[in-house]
This record gives C-alpha cells, structure tokens and sequence, in this order.
C-alpha cells in the first residue's frame, strides 16, 4: 500500500513538471517578444531621427505606408535568406505592393546579377547608405533592419532580425500586416 | 540464454574492434612527369578539327557573372554561377537561354548558396548542392521541376563542397573542422536517402606525413570524357570512380611535396603555398583515346601532361597554342569548361570578352574563328562566350 502511494505520487509529480515544462516553454516566445519590445525602446533616438529625416516613402515615390528591409553587404548570407524567407511568407497578406526591399551595395554588374535572382520574389531599390540610414553595432557592423514607415515618412515600426530567431520576426511581420490593415480601415 | 548473451557480447565486441584497412587495387598507370619529353608546342589542330563558337544569350533573366561548373547533358549546356547570380542556367547548344533551374531562397526547392552541380544522365535528373544548408536538391532538367531535397548526415562534423553523381551514388568531398586520424577526403552518400555508404581516402590511408592536411580543390570531382576523376590538391594519386574506386594513376617525380614541405606548408601562411616549387593541384583531364592530358602546378604556373596509355610515353609542352583562335602564341586561351566524349568546351569570361575584342581589332586572331563580326558588337553586359572544339582523329 505504502509503495503504491509513494509510486503514485512520482508520477503525479512527474505529471505536474512536465505541465509546468510545457506552459512555461509556451510563454518563453511571449517572454522573448517583451523583451523585443523592450529592445524597441532602446532603439537609439538618433536612429529614428535620421530615419524620419530620410523621408523614405519619398525617396521610394510612395505615399502610403511601406514596410522596409535594409541590409548592407555586410549582412551574413545565412542570416540575409531567414529574413528574406520570413518576409516572403508574409509577401501575400502584406501585399507585395506594400514591400520594398533596400539593399545598399556596390552598383555594378555583379550586384544587378545577385538582385535580379536573390530578390526575384520583391520589389527592390539598390540605394547607396546615404540616402537611407544603417545604423552601426559597437563593433561597427552594419545592423540590417525592417521598418514601417507611415505615409508621412513617420518609422512607426522597427525590427532588428536576429539569426536563429525566426519567430521573432515572423512576430513583428504579424504586427506590420495588423498596423498596415488597421491603417487601411 | 547465456549463450546467446555470450554471442551477443561477441558481436557487440568484434562489430566495435574489427578496423577495416583502406585498400585499392595497384593504379593502372604511373605517370613519371620528370621523365616527361618536352616537346616545343602543341596546337590544338593536332588534336581538333574544328571549332565552334556559342555566344550565350545575354537577358536580364540569363545573366552571367562567372562559370564556375558547366556540364554538358544531351543538348543542354549547364551552367552554375556561385558567386553573383548564385544560380543554375540550362542553354542549348546555339547559345539560347532555355530555364534557369531552382531559385534563391531559403524555402522547400530553394538554395542559399549553391556551390556544384552534378548530372544523372539516366534519368535526366540534376543535383545542386547548397553549401549553407549542406543540403542536395534534385530536379529534372528538362521540365525544371524541383523533385527532392537530400539531407546530408553529417554526423562526423564534416562539410561538403564537391558532389558528382555514378552510378546511384553520390561521392562527395568532406572538410573537417579538426584533424584526426579518422579524417576522410571522400565518401560515398546512398542518391536517395544522403545516407552514407562509404569512406575513402582517410587520413591512414593518405597520409605521407602531413595527417589530412590539404587543400579543398577548385574541383575535387572532374570528368575527362571517358570517367569521372577525383583528386584534392595535394593527392599525388589521381582515382576513378567507375566502376569503383579506384586508383587511376599516380604521378611521381622528385617535385612532389616532401613531409618536410608539408610541415613549412602547416607553420607558414597557407595562401603562400604557390611560392613552393613543388607539385599541386593536377586539374583539366582530358581522355581520348589513347591518350590522358591533365596540368597541375609547379609553384604558380601550371605545366600540362600528356600521356600515352599504350605506349607508357610521357611528354609536356612548353606551349599550347589555340590556332582555331588566335594567329600568336597567347597565353590567355579560353578556359577549360568541359571534358565531352567528343570534345572540350571552354570558355571566355564576360569580363574577358573586350580582351577577345581587342585581339580580333588588332588582327591577331585565326580566320577559323568564327561570328567575328557578332563577337566585336557585344558591350560589356554580355554573357560569356563558349568555344567548343571537336576531336579529330589524334596522332600525335
């Protein structure tokens, strides 16, 4: 009698760990996803500023709210292709309209080549990193980033993609088709 | 029941300890390049007797940076772009575009960075290798249709750069992260499933002093016309791979890197290993009937080989000269792309072609080339151009 009762009680505490496991990995992306917002608001001001000064929507000829993706030839060739497949599986309910993708590399015949069949699937613009702002880490890395900007050149939202965490950006472009629809309504 | 545990035990314990020893047949040929008769010039009308020229069509969906593999299946040339265009591109053998094969992408059927090509003639199937996934994606060539994706099992940590397909397998190259003595050059992956099948060339078999140190070839994997090769750049041995593998020949001379150069190879700056006088890199191999050409390096330069089969005769030349092209003796002859059966496909580099401009403008090449007039009005945009030379009967 006494085994049975210890062995049931192993196994209800087995049961409940395992539950605790399972919710607690359930809300680790919620977790990740605060941070992210935190990270949000440590985005440097100065970023945003030059990032408004650049009248992105202006330099693109659009008035309408569109979302960006910005990277240099710094970016590492994996981490480019999460983002781009990421951004192409939101391509349809954000409309291909509504994306434009910002490369900012050398203009030659080899960079005309390398768009013309990386970014088959975008609109793109290869403009130089005057025009639109990279900003740097403290290494001195360019930071590759997404960005909403509003139909008054306003950033509303912005992204840094990390590699390996797809669901974060998979997140924000959730958030940028919910901001883009509510824009429309 | 004790018995079968003791049987158990015994085959638990030789399937651990049993160390299968690498072996190979005797090569079929040694190739003694010191005892090479060098001739003055060979010209390629000794060996071809005619030459044709492929302007590649140049479009915005057909764009060509660099050839860094062609094959040639039936009446396709294929062509991979690794670096810019980061793209597979199916010509005819006019020059036309027909298709481009796969996309750039990180989706199902898609490639980051695809770095070799091999063919399934049989099946009319082709292999793109994608070094960032280290995955294989097959497709079919004529229709262009995406057909499966082949995880590696890397289990050994290994990476692969360098595939080429016989028979149902599909050997490929290995690049480890660390040396050891379990280290490989080459397997053997199931064409279906990526599983292995084989190991070849470990470190205990290769080794003359140096573990597994070596360079990763241009092209590990070459075909001559007759039979796909393999050889890394500093094997001394060049091995078949039909009907098995093999050992094809070996070359020797009192050139080939020593132990001790090795050792100055591992201590010093790798990319100065040019700078030693010694013998690397056997690349180009061609077969034709009795005969085997190959290059390889003598501290920068290269040097060819050509070797009699039947005779056992060895000569090299100081010179090449590309008479269907050129009226001089150039040294920029076009670029050797593909050994075919019944010919060699090479090739001038887009951004090589204002050189051919200049010498057509200077009157220095041959009356046997060919669409001269089409060749001076192309601008800087355009697409490589491919010269395909075909075998005549070889006496040399």
């Amino acid at each position: 009698m006494k085994t049975r009762i210890i062995n049931i009680s192993i196994f209800l505490l087995v049961v409940i760990l395992t539950v605790i496991f399972v919710i607690f990995n359930k809300i680790k992306p919620e977790n990740d996803y605060l941070s992210y917002e935190h990270e949000i608001q440590e985005i440097p001001e100065v970023f945003i500023k030059e990032l408004r000064l650049n009248q992105i929507n202006e330099t693109l000829g659009v008035n309408k709210p569109i979302l960006v993706y910005r990277y240099t030839t710094d970016v590492c060739n994996s981490c480019l292709h999460e983002d781009l497949y990421e951004l192409s599986k939101w391509l349809d309910h954000l409309g291909k309209q509504n994306v434009m993708v910002l490369p900012a590399y050398p203009h030659n015949r080899d960079t005309r080549i390398r768009l013309h069949n990386e970014l088959a699937k975008f609109n793109y613009k290869n403009i130089s990193s005057d025009s639109v702002v990279i900003p740097f880490d403290k290494d001195g890395n360019s930071k590759r980033y997404f960005a909403l900007i509003s139909e008054n050149g306003e950033p509303e939202l912005i992204f840094f993609p990390e590699s390996g965490k797809t669901e974060l950006t998979d997140f924000f472009l959730k958030r940028v088709q919910k901001k883009i629809k509510n824009n429309k309504d | 029941m004790r018995n079968l545990l003791l049987i158990f035990i015994c085959i638990i314990f030789f399937s651990c300890s049993t160390k299968q020893n690498e072996t190979h047949n005797t090569p079929s040929y040694i190739i003694d390049i010191d005892k090479a008769v060098v001739e003055e010039q060979l010209l390629y009308s000794t060996v071809f007797h005619k030459m044709k020229t492929i302007i590649l069509e140049t479009s915005e969906q057909c764009l060509i940076s660099m050839i860094d593999k062609m094959e040639v299946y039936n009446d396709y040339i294929i062509i991979l772009d690794t670096r810019a265009a980061k793209s597979v591109f199916v010509f005819d053998k006019e020059g036309k575009f027909i298709k481009k094969i796969g996309t750039v992408g990180a989706g199902p059927g898609e490639f980051i960075y695809p770095v070799d090509i091999t063919i399934d003639s049989k099946r009319g199937e082709i292999y793109i290798l994608d070094f960032s996934s280290q995955k294989i994606l097959r497709y079919h060539i004529s229709t262009g249709a995406y057909l499966s994706t082949i995880n590696i099992h890397r289990a050994d940590g290994n990476s692969i750069t360098k595939i080429c397909y016989v028979n149902d397998i599909l050997y490929t190259d290995a690049a480890f992260p660390n040396q050891s003595s379990t280290n490989y050059l080459m397997q053997a992956l199931n064409a279906s499933s990526g599983e292995k099948k084989n190991v070849y060339f470990t470190t205990e078999y290769t080794n003359k002093g140096w573990y597994d140190m070596y360079e990763i070839n241009s092209k590990a994997f070459h075909h001559t016309g007759k039979r796909s090769l393999f050889n890394q750049y500093f094997m001394d041995t060049v091995v078949s791979l039909m009907p098995q593998v093999d050992p094809f020949f070996i070359i020797q001379s009192n050139k080939l890197p020593t132990q001790k150069d090795m050792e100055k190879f591992a201590s010093s700056d790798f990319s100065n290993r040019h700078k030693i006088d010694k013998i690397t890199d056997l690349n180009k191999f061609i077969e034709y009937k009795d005969f085997i050409f190959f290059e390889y390096r003598l501290g920068f330069p290269f040097k060819n080989i050509i070797y009699n089969k039947k005779t056992g005769e060895t000569f090299q030349y100081k010179y090449i000269t590309n008479d269907f092209l050129f009226n001089i003796r150039d040294y920029t002859i076009p670029i050797f792309g593909y050994a075919a059966s019944e010919g060699l496909y090479t090739f001038y580099e887009a951004g090589g072609i204002d050189r051919l401009i200049f010498f057509i403008e200077e009157g220095w090449c041959s009356d046997k080339l060919d669409r001269k007039e089409e060749i001076l009005n192309l601008d800087e945009d355009t697409n490589p151009i491919i010269f395909y030379f075909e075998y005549k009967d070889l006496n040399i």
